[in-house]
């Protein structure tokens, strides 16, 4: 019995020797590459060349915060219509648009390891922990070789955070390529930031705070908290990708610039239409009412109500909830949005307001949602007409009334033309919640 | 050599885990893209569909199982329809199951190799992958038993935690209209579904061992809860987070919602490698679960008394049928058809044997001898 | 030189080759003593005569019967012998009738009247004789007795038990086993005073025959066990058993298995309770180590600070022992793995920072690691070969030093530094030192596999380690066994360590005849009563 076990037990031994040893004769370390040997990518930008002819452009620098003055970028400012026609650019104007990208590689001796100030030089400025490539080429893909050509490591996206897109290339070529690459893509991650930036997109790219070790870990750590304190929704990429795809819905993009030539501005976002930017809402109330009419329930924004006799308010909502009704009225649907907004009072103009007076708060709260509803009504006329549907009626058209969808819509095209006719009934209800410390 | 005889051992617990075990496998990265390609927004009531259809399966071996509380089905078909026939179809299932288990292999592998590790050849980690479940499949059903119940909680954990942490970003409009929008093809839609879980059929080997053959309806019911709810969750989590547009569009749309889950407290910021690297595990049990019927089915077809030396024998076959497929496309094709195929055999060949039974008369003597005359 | 010598050495007549040791006794097989002191004598001179400490010493019972004690000079106690041998014998009163004396009744008067030393046995086998006199017995020919008298007046240098080192405790009873088989039997006798109490006692080894002591409580253990590890001791034929290790790697079940099957303590108040779970406990002589059969791999991680401490910190201890013995087994492996493989799965401020802490070293983490590791179990093992009083301050410095000037010297990066010291120190905590070097060996394994595949390479290494552990068995018993195959029961004691009134039960994995280990409704009563005598709330009469 023993000897018999004792065979089995060697069998399986040897087995499992011959597993190991097949593991290790007929793999090498195909894979392995330290963390050290690859060129993390923490940013990018992306841009529309100026000097398309040269291909072989490349341009190398040590940014050192007052980077190298680059050709005045174009002022795009027009109306939606028009915005929206010059998104039906055709392959052969694309071709015509080589991309210009930007890239931001960290340095790894630069950046300390730890919390102490005890690390390699340049420690104490972050524009100097980081290496910003550029390169130029017809297809991301392309470019990204000719950067791959002027750094020796592998380039490595697991760590690619942000891509910032100047409004052009939005505009103009639209971001249906570097989607696709970005979702082939196995290492690129879906919590990736896609930024769209009003003026060159290096540029901003290149913004350097001294708050973080690594610029590009500002911009991230500036939309997260932009996202913690309700200033701006949840619109990463992976959001994006599944929107843009959406048959009643379109998606939106965060709108950044650079400020004084240090800081990022996130100043509102753009929508698109399909991959094309269809227009941009910039200022705090676009976001805010965007994010409203969506149902986010944090709020955060602080906003002024005017009242009668020339004193004013202010007020930070930070409770929203909304609700959708979706009536067919004569074989076409008619929404009605509900938003409740719950607010607190952070200071007002002065004395003569009493708030502990009920009829005041009712005054405030009246005058609050009557702003809040020309707002919204602002935003839903103007994405009307630019013909891009960012809350998503579609959507509910589609989920709700299934038989009249697959009658009549059936594609986001069809869709898009309803949704600029699309009458949409806007009900706000404001509630001011505590007043602070003081008792009236 | 001694003519073994081994005591009925295996608990329902142990059979619940083996039937759960049998039916997590690599299918489920794939299967919300499957789903939703048959029946748009209506995926998770498709699945439910295709789990229902299994079960039927499985409720068949179950009732053929109370008529022949001692045999497998192999040896059930030889009583009931004759021996040559049965040989037959037994070979026909062995053939489905190796290629089975090389399909399974090489599209877990297809993950590996498009996901973390895409310059190690395809070869080299399905051969490794293969060599896994070989040496597993050495082991007796106690073994077989123990492994499988061994392995629920990593089949559990990463189930529930991953879909639960991406609910985060779901958006509820995406579930509906639950029956879909537009035409399905819910048929050939519920048959995909079914055909991963054609693991089930281990069911049919199950019962001889199995301390209490009586207890078979209770084994499908908590197996079925368990494994039904996790397909839901994830064809549910993920239709919630990326709508139906969005998952056509993603190869592995199980992987991606890993790829979006954050663990709290950031430890990891990103889930998808960890996941597919725990999720080894359930291919390996998969994996484990059709080579091991395999070796069954050719054990009982030609009367061996061990199998144990099959495991080795199989190998190269396996190894060479893994490689067939020349691109993922067709991987996914081969897997198709062979799946339809199967459901023919692992649902059909039942039904026709307790229909036979049923007319013919055949049934077991009753009474259970207190031991198996099996090697299982 | 002895080829060369016997070659060159002319021969000298028919020398006569000597036997080999196992064979001596095989000729002397069918001797028996006939009540001939002289003839029995020469028997002994013959076979152990070449040794100079052999002592025969001539003497006279009731002045007329000639006797004579062989015994070896130093393994015998002078003063019993002295007192308790020759006094009692020489001092016997002669009279006419002893003198007519002759066979069992003259060994009756002897053994009976005058010989009051208690361990006395009577021979008739000259081999057995023989046996008793090497085992440092003293053995008494007297002239026309039918018997040998054999009188156990040995003495053997001991020390007195003492808080064994390799199993210390907080809590708990601070004697340990020693060398003698003797002292450890009544240690085990003292703290279990169960009739039930079974000891067999076998001697193994051909030329050694050590004492070997198989205890078990009849009535809890199945008496197949028993018999099966009866039977495999009996067929260990081996020239000498030195330590319970020899031992337990002839009774194992799977000899190429890394992990242990068999447990060893030296602690008698582990072994009782394992004796009182159902297990059985083998005793070695001339080794502090007892064998705890059948062993399951959740014994490895228990230690009895764990049921002396109240069960809540205790099933925490054991699950921080837990975690310990996973990190010291996978922690390199996912080091190397994230590392090399998947950096994205760490957040980025921190993957920005490895790979500066790694951009000087010139060796991919695989090597790093490895190296790191194997000059740390050098280090583990050099202090465990040094003198104590140098060992404690070369680790520490040791540590220090190597550390520290490695990542100075740009060998290792200080984070593969932090990862290998919190791996050392999780191996550590494992009570068991065959368990944790187990997993110290399959370490490596991982590691090797990380470096080729990364974490898909971890994950098949695991699940190749954790089929071969559910494939194990223990004396039959499976080796993961609590936990799976699943027994609610046993799993009371396995992660956690459950109140004692709860675990109602004998570990069923084991079999026990008698599984109840709490009286029925002992811990129903427990939970009830609750009188609170000096509960300020009641009334001063009732207290």
């Amino acid at each position: 019995m023993v000897s018999l076990s004792k065979r089995t037990a060697l069998c399986r031994w040897f087995q499992a020797g011959l597993t190991v040893l097949v593991c290790l004769c007929t793999t090498g370390c195909w894979d392995s590459l330290e963390i050290e040997q690859r060129a993390m990518v923490l940013g990018l930008s992306v841009d529309i060349a100026q000097v398309p002819s040269d291909d072989s452009h490349f341009a190398t620098e040590r940014n050192t915060g007052n980077a190298s003055e680059s050709p005045r970028p174009l002022q795009v400012q027009g109306r939606p219509e028009s915005e929206a026609a010059t998104a039906r650019a055709t392959a052969k104007e694309t071709a015509r648009m080589p991309i210009r990208l930007t890239a931001q590689i960290p340095i790894p001796g630069r950046i300390p390891l730890g919390p102490g100030e005890s690390g390699g030089g340049g420690a104490n400025n972050p524009s100097q922990s980081v290496w910003v490539v550029h390169s130029t080429g017809e297809t991301v893909t392309e470019a990204l070789q000719c950067l791959q050509q002027q750094v020796a490591d592998p380039l490595f996206f697991g760590h690619l955070r942000v891509i910032v897109v100047s409004r052009e290339f939005a505009q103009k070529r639209g971001l249906s390529d570097l989607m696709d690459y970005l979702r082939r893509n196995p290492q690129v991650r879906r919590t990736l930031w896609i930024l769209v930036s009003e003026h060159e997109a290096a540029k901003l790219l290149a913004t350097a705070p001294p708050l973080k070790r690594v610029p590009t870990l500002y911009l991230i750590s500036t939309m997260d908290q932009a996202i913690r304190l309700g200033k701006f929704p949840t619109e990463f990429l992976g959001v994006a990708e599944s929107k843009v795809v959406m048959k009643g819905r379109d998606m939106v993009l965060p709108y950044v610039d650079v400020q004084h030539g240090e800081t990022m501005l996130l100043q509102g976002m753009a929508f698109f239409r399909d991959y094309r930017l269809a227009g941009v809402v910039t200022g705090i109330p676009g976001v805010y009412t965007y994010m409203e009419l969506c149902g986010i329930r944090q709020g955060g924004i602080v906003d002024r109500a005017q009242l009668p006799g020339g004193s004013w308010v202010v007020l930070q909502s930070y409770r929203r909830r909304r609700s959708i009704r979706l009536q067919m009225v004569q074989d076409q649907p008619v929404f009605d949005v509900y938003v409740h907004i719950d607010f607190h009072i952070h200071q007002t103009s002065g004395d003569p307001l009493n708030l502990s007076n009920p009829a005041t708060l009712r005054l405030i709260e009246r005058r609050e949602s009557e702003k809040i509803i020309s707002a919204q009504k602002d935003l839903i006329r103007r994405t009307q007409q630019a013909g891009s549907d960012i809350v998503g009626f579609g959507e509910f058209v589609r989920a709700y009334r299934p038989g009249w969808w697959d009658a009549h819509i059936q594609t986001k095209d069809r869709w898009r033309e309803v949704y600029k006719t699309l009458p949409v009934h806007l009900h706000v209800k404001s509630r001011v919640r505590v007043y602070g410390m003081r008792a009236r | 050599m001694i003519h073994k005889t081994v005591y009925r051992h295996i608990t329902v617990m142990e059979a619940v885990a083996i039937f759960i075990g049998s039916s997590f496998g690599i299918g489920i990265l794939a299967l919300p893209r499957m789903a939703v390609e048959a029946a748009d927004t209506g995926a998770p009531l498709l699945t439910l569909c295709g789990l229902c259809l299994t079960l039927f399966g499985a409720l068949l071996i179950t009732l053929l199982a109370r008529r022949f509380p001692n045999d497998t089905v192999v040896r059930a078909g030889e009583r009931v329809i004759g021996k040559w026939p049965a040989r037959l179809m037994g070979v026909c299932l062995a053939v489905f199951f190796i290629l089975l288990t090389a399909l399974g292999a090489r599209e877990f592998t297809t993950v590996v190799a498009v996901a973390v590790l895409p310059r190690t050849p395809v070869e080299a980690t399905t051969l490794v992958m293969l060599l896994l479940a070989a040496s597993s499949v050495r082991n007796n059903f106690t073994s077989f038993a123990y492994i499988q119940l061994f392995y629920q909680p990593f089949l559990f954990i990463p189930s529930v935690l991953i879909p639960t942490l991406a609910l985060k970003n779901a958006i509820f409009t995406n579930l509906l209209p639950l029956w879909g929008n537009g035409e399905g093809h819910w048929w050939a839609g519920m048959a995909s579904v079914a055909a991963l879980l054609q693991g089930g059929f281990v069911l049919g080997f199950l019962v001889p061992a199995m301390i209490e053959p009586r207890r078979m309806p209770q084994v499908l019911l908590w197996g079925g809860i368990f494994i039904g709810s996790v397909y839901l969750l994830f064809v549910i989590a993920s239709l919630a987070v990326f709508g139906s547009m969005e998952i056509r569009n993603l190869m592995w749309p199980t992987l991606e919602m890993a790829k979006i889950t954050m663990l709290p407290g950031e430890v990891l910021e990103r889930l998808d490698a960890a996941f597919l690297a725990i999720w080894v595990t359930a291919a390996f049990a998969g994996l484990y679960t059709t080579y091991f019927i395999a070796s069954l089915v050719i054990k009982d077809v030609l009367r061996f008394e061990d199998h144990a030396f099959l495991s080795w024998a199989l190998l190269p076959f396996i190894f060479m049928a893994a490689m067939l497929p020349p691109n993922v496309v067709q991987v996914y094709r081969a897997m198709e058809w062979l799946g339809r195929i199967g459901l023919v055999l692992t649902i059909g060949y039942p039904l026709i044997l307790l229909a036979v039974a049923w007319m013919r008369g055949v049934r077991e003597e009753r009474g259970l001898p207190e031991q198996a005359d099996s090697t299982l | 030189m002895t080829l060369w010598s016997r070659w060159m050495k002319p021969k000298s007549g028919p020398r006569k080759q000597p036997l080999p040791p196992d064979k001596v006794l095989q000729e002397y097989k069918s001797q028996k003593f006939d009540g001939h002191v002289k003839k029995a004598l020469r028997l002994i001179e013959e076979m152990l005569g070449e040794n100079d400490d052999l002592v025969i010493r001539d003497f006279r019972v009731c002045q007329t019967h000639d006797a004579a004690a062989a015994y070896f000079a130093n393994i015998v106690n002078r003063d019993t012998s002295n007192e308790n041998i020759f006094r009692p014998l020489m001092d016997m009163k002669p009279s006419a009738a002893r003198a007519r004396l002759r066979g069992r009744a003259l060994r009756e008067v002897i053994v009976k009247e005058a010989l009051h030393h208690e361990e006395v046995y009577l021979r008739t086998d000259m081999i057995e004789v023989i046996e008793d006199i090497m085992h440092g017995h003293t053995a008494v020919f007297v002239e026309g007795c039918d018997k040998v008298i054999v009188v156990d007046a040995r003495m053997v240098p001991h020390r007195t038990p003492e808080q064994p080192y390799t199993e210390q405790v907080i809590r708990g009873a601070r004697d340990g086993f020693v060398e003698q088989l003797s002292t450890n039997i009544t240690l085990l006798r003292y703290r279990l005073q169960t009739p039930n109490f079974r000891i067999k006692m076998m001697k193994i080894g051909r030329l050694s025959r050590t004492k070997v002591a198989v205890c078990y409580v009849e009535g809890l253990v199945r008496p197949a066990l028993v018999q099966e590890v009866l039977d495999r001791l009996k067929m260990i034929h081996v020239d000498g058993v030195l330590d319970a290790g020899t031992l337990e790697q002839f009774i194992e079940d799977n000899h190429w298995s890394p992990f242990p099957q068999v447990q060893n303590s030296e602690r008698p108040d582990k072994c009782v309770a394992s004796l009182l779970e159902g297990r059985i406990v083998i005793l070695t002589d001339g080794t502090p180590f007892s064998l705890i059969v059948p062993a399951v791999f959740v014994q490895f991680y228990q230690t009895m600070d764990d049921y002396s401490e109240r069960w809540l910190m205790a099933s925490l201890v054991r699950l921080v022992r837990l975690v310990a013995l996973i990190f010291s087994l996978v922690f390199p492996s996912i080091y190397v793995s994230i590392i090399a493989f998947n950096p994205e799965l760490i957040p980025t401020n921190f993957a920005v920072a490895v790979a500066g802490g790694r951009a000087g070293v010139p060796f991919p983490a695989v090597v790093e690691v490895l190296v790191m590791e194997i000059s740390m179990e050098v280090l583990r093992e050099a202090t465990l070969r040094l003198p104590q009083q140098v060992g404690g301050a070369l680790s520490i410095v040791g540590v220090l030093i190597v550390g520290q000037s490695a990542v100075a010297a740009g060998f290792a990066s200080p984070i593969t530094v932090v990862i290998i010291a919190l791996t050392t120190i999780g191996s550590f905590a494992t009570p068991a030192y065959n368990a944790a070097i187990a997993l110290r060996i399959l370490r490596f394994v991982l590691t090797i596999l990380a470096g080729f595949f990364g974490l898909y390479g971890v994950v098949v290494g695991l699940i190749l380690i954790s089929n071969h552990m559910l494939s194990l068995r223990s004396f039959g018993v499976p080796y993961l066994s609590p936990v799976v195959p699943m027994n609610m029961q046993g799993l009371k004691d396995a992660l956690m360590r459950a109140p004692l009134w709860w675990m109602w039960r004998r570990p069923q994995q084991l079999d026990p005849i008698d599984s109840r280990r709490l009286a029925p409704g002992a811990a129903r009563k427990l939970l009830s009563q609750n009188s609170n005598t000096l509960d300020p709330v009641k009334p001063r009469r009732l207290r």
